[in-house]
Protein backbone atom coordinates (compact mmCIF):
# COMPACT_ATOMS: atom_id res chain seq x y z
CA UNK A 1 0.00 0.00 0.00
CA UNK A 2 1.01 3.53 -0.72
CA UNK A 3 0.37 6.59 0.53
CA UNK A 4 1.26 8.55 -2.55
CA UNK A 5 -2.14 10.71 -4.03
CA UNK A 6 -3.55 11.04 -0.38
CA UNK A 7 -3.24 14.54 2.15
CA UNK A 8 -2.31 13.29 5.17
CA UNK A 9 -3.17 15.50 8.43
CA UNK A 10 -1.34 15.17 11.44
CA UNK A 11 -2.84 16.05 15.08
CA UNK A 12 0.36 16.14 17.07
CA UNK A 13 0.00 17.92 20.87
CA UNK A 14 1.77 20.66 21.03
CA UNK A 15 5.11 20.23 22.56
CA UNK A 16 6.08 21.03 26.56
CA UNK A 17 7.86 23.69 25.79
CA UNK A 18 5.47 25.55 23.56
CA UNK A 19 2.58 25.02 26.21
CA UNK A 20 4.80 26.19 29.49
CA UNK A 21 5.84 29.47 26.80
CA UNK A 22 1.97 29.87 25.88
CA UNK A 23 1.47 29.80 29.87
CA UNK A 24 3.94 32.29 30.89
CA UNK A 25 2.63 34.46 28.03
CA UNK A 26 -0.56 34.77 29.83
CA UNK A 27 0.88 35.13 32.95
CA UNK A 28 2.42 38.26 32.52
CA UNK A 29 -0.55 39.83 30.27
CA UNK A 30 -2.71 39.30 33.20
CA UNK A 31 -0.02 41.30 35.50
CA UNK A 32 0.50 43.56 32.64
CA UNK A 33 -3.56 44.20 32.81
CA UNK A 34 -3.65 44.16 36.40
CA UNK A 35 -0.65 46.49 36.75
CA UNK A 36 -2.31 49.00 34.04
CA UNK A 37 -5.68 48.75 35.95
CA UNK A 38 -3.94 49.28 39.25
CA UNK A 39 -2.39 52.26 37.95
CA UNK A 40 -5.39 54.00 36.59
CA UNK A 41 -7.69 53.23 39.82
CA UNK A 42 -7.47 55.63 42.63
CA UNK A 43 -4.54 54.82 45.72
CA UNK A 44 -5.80 54.74 49.62
CA UNK A 45 -5.47 58.17 49.96
CA UNK A 46 -7.37 59.44 47.26
CA UNK A 47 -10.43 57.38 47.36
CA UNK A 48 -10.25 57.58 51.52
CA UNK A 49 -9.82 61.35 51.17
CA UNK A 50 -12.52 64.12 53.20
CA UNK A 51 -15.30 64.56 51.63
CA UNK A 52 -14.64 68.87 50.91
CA UNK A 53 -17.58 71.58 51.24
CA UNK A 54 -16.04 74.29 49.58
CA UNK A 55 -17.57 77.80 50.23
CA UNK A 56 -16.82 81.78 50.01
CA UNK A 57 -15.76 83.90 52.34
CA UNK A 58 -18.51 85.56 54.41
CA UNK A 59 -21.14 82.27 53.23
CA UNK A 60 -21.61 79.37 56.21
CA UNK A 61 -20.08 76.11 54.83
CA UNK A 62 -21.03 72.38 56.14
CA UNK A 63 -18.40 71.04 57.65
CA UNK A 64 -21.06 67.99 59.03
CA UNK A 65 -20.76 68.35 62.73
CA UNK A 66 -19.92 72.38 62.22
CA UNK A 67 -20.78 74.99 60.19
CA UNK A 68 -18.28 77.88 59.34
CA UNK A 69 -18.09 81.37 58.36
CA UNK A 70 -14.77 83.15 57.19
CA UNK A 71 -15.51 86.38 58.26
CA UNK A 72 -11.97 88.06 56.89
CA UNK A 73 -8.58 87.81 56.59
CA UNK A 74 -5.61 89.53 57.57
CA UNK A 75 -1.90 89.58 57.40
CA UNK A 76 1.17 91.00 59.17
CA UNK A 77 5.05 90.84 59.94
CA UNK A 78 4.95 90.57 63.66
CA UNK A 79 2.56 88.90 65.24
CA UNK A 80 1.65 89.72 69.16
CA UNK A 81 0.43 87.06 71.45
CA UNK A 82 0.09 87.44 75.22
CA UNK A 83 2.92 89.40 76.42
CA UNK A 84 5.17 88.66 73.24
CA UNK A 85 5.50 88.87 69.49
CA UNK A 86 6.47 86.70 66.83
CA UNK A 87 8.65 87.56 63.60
CA UNK A 88 8.59 85.21 60.45
CA UNK A 89 10.65 84.71 57.55
CA UNK A 90 7.27 84.07 55.12
CA UNK A 91 4.42 86.25 56.39
CA UNK A 92 1.06 85.83 59.18
CA UNK A 93 -2.01 85.45 57.76
CA UNK A 94 -4.85 85.51 60.51
CA UNK A 95 -8.11 84.08 59.65
CA UNK A 96 -11.11 85.07 61.20
CA UNK A 97 -13.58 82.40 61.46
CA UNK A 98 -17.26 81.98 62.73
CA UNK A 99 -18.09 78.49 64.23
CA UNK A 100 -20.93 77.14 65.15
CA UNK A 101 -21.77 73.32 66.37
CA UNK A 102 -24.93 71.69 65.18
CA UNK A 103 -25.96 68.77 67.24
CA UNK A 104 -22.77 67.84 69.55
CA UNK A 105 -20.24 69.53 71.75
CA UNK A 106 -16.84 69.79 68.81
CA UNK A 107 -13.45 70.21 68.67
CA UNK A 108 -12.51 71.76 65.87
CA UNK A 109 -8.82 69.65 65.67
CA UNK A 110 -7.96 70.48 62.15
CA UNK A 111 -6.61 73.72 60.56
CA UNK A 112 -4.58 74.89 57.92
CA UNK A 113 -4.24 76.34 54.24
CA UNK A 114 -3.92 75.01 51.30
CA UNK A 115 -2.14 76.34 48.33
CA UNK A 116 -2.55 76.50 44.65
CA UNK A 117 0.23 73.51 44.53
CA UNK A 118 -1.82 71.08 47.33
CA UNK A 119 0.71 72.50 50.07
CA UNK A 120 -0.79 72.40 53.15
CA UNK A 121 0.24 74.93 56.05
CA UNK A 122 -1.39 73.60 59.38
CA UNK A 123 -2.11 76.25 62.03
CA UNK A 124 1.64 77.17 63.74
CA UNK A 125 2.17 75.88 67.26
CA UNK A 126 4.12 78.88 67.72
CA UNK A 127 1.64 80.27 69.48
CA UNK A 128 -1.09 79.28 71.58
CA UNK A 129 -3.86 79.57 68.89
CA UNK A 130 -7.29 80.91 70.45
CA UNK A 131 -9.60 77.95 69.30
CA UNK A 132 -7.35 74.98 71.08
CA UNK A 133 -8.81 73.09 72.85
CA UNK A 134 -12.01 74.52 72.49
CA UNK A 135 -14.80 73.29 72.82
CA UNK A 136 -17.66 74.26 70.36
CA UNK A 137 -21.50 74.19 72.45
CA UNK A 138 -24.69 73.34 69.57
CA UNK A 139 -26.49 76.53 68.77
CA UNK A 140 -23.57 78.59 70.91
CA UNK A 141 -21.33 80.79 67.98
CA UNK A 142 -17.67 81.55 68.03
CA UNK A 143 -15.58 83.81 66.60
CA UNK A 144 -11.72 83.73 66.62
CA UNK A 145 -8.81 84.14 64.66
CA UNK A 146 -6.49 81.50 63.58
CA UNK A 147 -2.84 82.53 62.68
CA UNK A 148 -1.15 80.68 59.84
CA UNK A 149 2.58 81.11 58.58
CA UNK A 150 3.10 80.96 55.21
CA UNK A 151 5.63 82.08 52.38
CA UNK A 152 4.24 85.21 50.98
CA UNK A 153 4.50 84.20 47.88
CA UNK A 154 1.81 81.16 48.23
CA UNK A 155 -0.71 83.50 49.80
CA UNK A 156 -2.55 84.80 47.36
CA UNK A 157 -3.56 81.13 46.40
CA UNK A 158 -4.81 80.12 49.69
CA UNK A 159 -8.10 78.26 51.32
CA UNK A 160 -8.63 77.40 54.63
CA UNK A 161 -9.30 73.81 55.47
CA UNK A 162 -11.11 72.98 58.90
CA UNK A 163 -12.12 69.67 60.00
CA UNK A 164 -13.21 68.16 63.25
CA UNK A 165 -10.66 65.46 63.76
CA UNK A 166 -6.91 66.60 65.05
CA UNK A 167 -5.12 63.43 63.29
CA UNK A 168 -7.15 61.74 60.86
CA UNK A 169 -9.42 63.63 58.21
CA UNK A 170 -10.26 60.19 56.10
CA UNK A 171 -13.46 60.42 54.98
CA UNK A 172 -14.50 62.59 57.20
CA UNK A 173 -16.20 66.18 56.16
CA UNK A 174 -13.98 69.31 55.84
CA UNK A 175 -15.17 72.61 54.82
CA UNK A 176 -12.61 74.86 52.25
CA UNK A 177 -12.87 78.20 52.08
CA UNK A 178 -10.89 80.31 49.08
CA UNK A 179 -9.86 83.28 51.39
CA UNK A 180 -9.45 85.68 48.40
CA UNK A 181 -5.94 87.22 49.34
CA UNK A 182 -4.08 89.45 46.85
CA UNK A 183 -0.51 89.82 45.45
CA UNK A 184 -1.62 93.77 46.23
CA UNK A 185 -2.68 92.56 50.10
CA UNK A 186 0.24 90.66 50.92
CA UNK A 187 2.20 93.51 49.82
CA UNK A 188 0.54 95.61 52.95
CA UNK A 189 1.60 92.99 55.09
CA UNK A 190 5.66 92.76 54.21
CA UNK A 191 5.64 96.20 54.46
CA UNK A 192 3.97 96.51 58.02
CA UNK A 193 6.17 97.35 60.83
CA UNK A 194 3.01 97.56 63.77
CA UNK A 195 2.49 94.17 65.79
CA UNK A 196 -0.63 92.30 64.99
CA UNK A 197 -2.53 91.22 68.04
CA UNK A 198 -4.48 87.86 67.21
CA UNK A 199 -7.86 88.23 68.32
CA UNK A 200 -9.42 86.09 71.08
CA UNK A 201 -12.15 83.82 70.89
CA UNK A 202 -15.51 84.94 71.50
CA UNK A 203 -19.40 84.31 71.61
CA UNK A 204 -20.48 86.11 68.97
CA UNK B 1 -22.30 27.65 29.38
CA UNK B 2 -24.55 24.31 30.96
CA UNK B 3 -20.56 22.76 31.31
CA UNK B 4 -19.49 26.10 33.07
CA UNK B 5 -22.11 26.22 35.50
CA UNK B 6 -21.54 22.01 36.43
CA UNK B 7 -17.99 22.49 36.64
CA UNK B 8 -18.09 24.78 39.05
CA UNK B 9 -21.47 24.00 41.17
CA UNK B 10 -19.22 23.16 44.65
CA UNK B 11 -17.57 26.77 43.97
CA UNK B 12 -20.70 28.38 43.48
CA UNK B 13 -22.78 26.53 46.32
CA UNK B 14 -19.29 27.28 48.85
CA UNK B 15 -20.00 31.40 47.67
CA UNK B 16 -22.54 31.75 50.20
CA UNK B 17 -21.36 30.39 53.39
CA UNK B 18 -18.08 32.70 52.58
CA UNK B 19 -19.68 35.46 51.91
CA UNK B 20 -21.46 34.69 54.90
CA UNK B 21 -18.13 34.47 57.33
CA UNK B 22 -16.88 37.33 55.73
CA UNK B 23 -19.40 39.44 56.92
CA UNK B 24 -19.59 37.47 60.42
CA UNK B 25 -15.68 37.83 61.35
CA UNK B 26 -15.98 41.51 60.78
CA UNK B 27 -19.78 41.90 62.81
CA UNK B 28 -18.21 42.30 66.19
CA UNK B 29 -14.76 45.43 65.02
CA UNK B 30 -17.78 46.94 63.12
CA UNK B 31 -20.38 47.04 66.46
CA UNK B 32 -17.55 48.03 68.78
CA UNK B 33 -16.18 50.78 66.26
CA UNK B 34 -19.56 52.11 65.55
CA UNK B 35 -22.28 51.23 67.96
CA UNK B 36 -20.40 50.39 71.31
CA UNK B 37 -18.07 53.05 71.09
CA UNK B 38 -20.95 55.99 70.76
CA UNK B 39 -23.52 56.31 74.02
CA UNK B 40 -27.01 54.95 72.06
CA UNK B 41 -28.62 53.40 74.88
CA UNK B 42 -30.61 55.24 77.44
CA UNK B 43 -31.29 53.70 81.14
CA UNK B 44 -34.19 55.44 82.26
CA UNK B 45 -35.02 56.37 85.68
CA UNK B 46 -37.63 53.83 87.58
CA UNK B 47 -40.69 55.29 89.19
CA UNK B 48 -39.21 56.65 91.61
CA UNK B 49 -36.95 58.67 89.67
CA UNK B 50 -33.53 57.04 90.82
CA UNK B 51 -31.70 55.80 88.01
CA UNK B 52 -29.44 52.93 88.53
CA UNK B 53 -25.90 53.38 86.18
CA UNK B 54 -22.66 51.66 86.69
CA UNK B 55 -23.49 50.22 90.11
CA UNK B 56 -24.57 53.50 91.40
CA UNK B 57 -28.23 55.48 91.85
CA UNK B 58 -28.57 59.15 91.01
CA UNK B 59 -31.38 61.53 90.04
CA UNK B 60 -31.57 64.82 89.08
CA UNK B 61 -33.47 66.68 91.67
CA UNK B 62 -33.46 70.30 89.82
CA UNK B 63 -32.83 71.26 86.43
CA UNK B 64 -33.68 75.42 85.01
CA UNK B 65 -32.51 78.69 84.25
CA UNK B 66 -29.38 80.00 85.86
CA UNK B 67 -29.68 83.65 86.45
CA UNK B 68 -27.62 84.00 89.56
CA UNK B 69 -24.31 83.53 88.64
CA UNK B 70 -21.23 85.54 89.66
CA UNK B 71 -17.97 86.23 87.97
CA UNK B 72 -14.68 85.94 90.11
CA UNK B 73 -15.14 89.97 91.05
CA UNK B 74 -18.46 89.27 92.61
CA UNK B 75 -20.49 90.69 89.76
CA UNK B 76 -23.62 89.36 88.39
CA UNK B 77 -22.75 87.20 85.41
CA UNK B 78 -24.13 88.26 82.14
CA UNK B 79 -24.09 85.77 79.53
CA UNK B 80 -22.93 86.25 75.82
CA UNK B 81 -25.91 87.56 73.96
CA UNK B 82 -28.15 84.81 72.44
CA UNK B 83 -27.17 82.65 75.40
CA UNK B 84 -28.38 81.38 78.34
CA UNK B 85 -26.85 79.55 81.39
CA UNK B 86 -28.70 76.16 82.72
CA UNK B 87 -27.83 74.61 85.91
CA UNK B 88 -28.79 71.04 86.86
CA UNK B 89 -28.30 69.65 90.68
CA UNK B 90 -27.73 65.86 90.90
CA UNK B 91 -28.14 63.71 93.70
CA UNK B 92 -25.63 60.28 93.45
CA UNK B 93 -26.41 57.24 96.41
CA UNK B 94 -23.32 55.19 95.80
CA UNK B 95 -20.84 53.77 98.46
CA UNK B 96 -17.63 53.88 95.68
CA UNK B 97 -17.82 57.27 94.27
CA UNK B 98 -14.54 56.23 92.35
CA UNK B 99 -16.47 53.75 90.13
CA UNK B 100 -17.76 56.68 88.79
CA UNK B 101 -15.25 59.15 88.81
CA UNK B 102 -14.99 59.54 85.18
CA UNK B 103 -18.20 60.85 84.02
CA UNK B 104 -19.03 62.81 81.34
CA UNK B 105 -22.50 65.02 82.30
CA UNK B 106 -24.18 66.94 79.56
CA UNK B 107 -27.16 68.43 79.01
CA UNK B 108 -29.89 66.95 76.11
CA UNK B 109 -32.15 69.63 74.93
CA UNK B 110 -35.87 69.08 73.42
CA UNK B 111 -34.46 68.98 69.47
CA UNK B 112 -32.25 66.31 70.80
CA UNK B 113 -28.86 68.93 70.92
CA UNK B 114 -25.78 67.50 73.26
CA UNK B 115 -24.37 70.49 75.75
CA UNK B 116 -21.20 69.50 77.62
CA UNK B 117 -21.10 70.43 81.48
CA UNK B 118 -17.92 72.57 82.15
CA UNK B 119 -18.16 74.79 79.44
CA UNK B 120 -15.36 77.95 78.73
CA UNK B 121 -17.91 80.32 78.06
CA UNK B 122 -18.27 80.00 82.16
CA UNK B 123 -14.75 79.40 83.35
CA UNK B 124 -15.20 83.64 84.38
CA UNK B 125 -17.21 82.69 86.47
CA UNK B 126 -17.75 81.03 89.70
CA UNK B 127 -19.66 78.22 88.87
CA UNK B 128 -18.07 74.89 90.22
CA UNK B 129 -16.41 71.94 87.88
CA UNK B 130 -18.82 69.56 87.94
CA UNK B 131 -18.21 65.76 88.34
CA UNK B 132 -19.57 62.84 89.76
CA UNK B 133 -17.51 62.26 93.10
CA UNK B 134 -18.42 64.13 96.28
CA UNK B 135 -17.19 67.45 96.79
CA UNK B 136 -14.63 68.07 99.61
CA UNK B 137 -17.15 68.78 102.03
CA UNK B 138 -19.32 65.80 101.28
CA UNK B 139 -16.36 63.27 101.14
CA UNK B 140 -16.81 59.94 102.54
CA UNK B 141 -20.71 60.15 102.22
CA UNK B 142 -22.40 58.06 100.39
CA UNK B 143 -25.43 60.51 99.08
CA UNK B 144 -24.18 63.42 97.97
CA UNK B 145 -25.24 66.23 95.54
CA UNK B 146 -23.38 67.55 92.39
CA UNK B 147 -24.24 71.03 90.08
CA UNK B 148 -23.88 71.29 86.66
CA UNK B 149 -23.76 74.47 84.27
CA UNK B 150 -24.09 74.52 80.66
CA UNK B 151 -23.96 77.51 78.18
CA UNK B 152 -27.07 77.04 75.40
CA UNK B 153 -28.44 79.38 72.69
CA UNK B 154 -31.53 81.41 73.85
CA UNK B 155 -34.69 79.69 73.30
CA UNK B 156 -33.33 75.97 73.92
CA UNK B 157 -35.39 73.86 76.63
CA UNK B 158 -33.72 71.72 79.10
CA UNK B 159 -35.31 67.62 77.95
CA UNK B 160 -32.37 65.75 80.24
CA UNK B 161 -29.31 65.49 81.59
CA UNK B 162 -27.01 62.57 80.33
CA UNK B 163 -24.52 60.75 82.85
CA UNK B 164 -22.44 58.44 80.72
CA UNK B 165 -19.05 56.43 81.59
CA UNK B 166 -16.94 54.74 78.64
CA UNK B 167 -16.30 52.04 80.42
CA UNK B 168 -20.39 51.72 80.21
CA UNK B 169 -20.98 52.26 76.98
CA UNK B 170 -23.31 52.46 74.92
CA UNK B 171 -25.02 52.24 77.87
CA UNK B 172 -25.54 55.86 79.53
CA UNK B 173 -27.97 57.11 82.12
CA UNK B 174 -30.75 59.72 81.19
CA UNK B 175 -32.30 61.38 84.15
CA UNK B 176 -35.68 63.24 83.02
CA UNK B 177 -35.76 66.85 83.75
Amino acid sequence: MSDLGRTVVRHRRPSAVRRRTGGAVLVLAALAVGGLVNSRTPDTDHRERPFVATGAVGRSVDARAFDVTVQGVRGTMKLGRGANWHDTGGVWVLVRVRLVARVEPVLVGYAAVRDSAGRTYRATSRIEQPLDGRTLQPGVAVSAEVAFEVPPAVAPTLALRLAGPLLDQRMDAMAEVPLGITAAMVDGWLKDEKITRLDDAEVA
Amino acid sequence: MAGWWRRNRWGLVALGPVLAATVALQWGDVRDRYFRSEPREPVNAAGDGWVTYAGARMRLTDLGPATDLDDFAGRPYQPPGGTEVWRATLRFDTPRPDDIAGCDIALEDGAGRIYAANPQELTSTRARFASCIPSDEDEGKPEFERVAHFIVPAGARAAAVRITLTSQLPRYARLPG
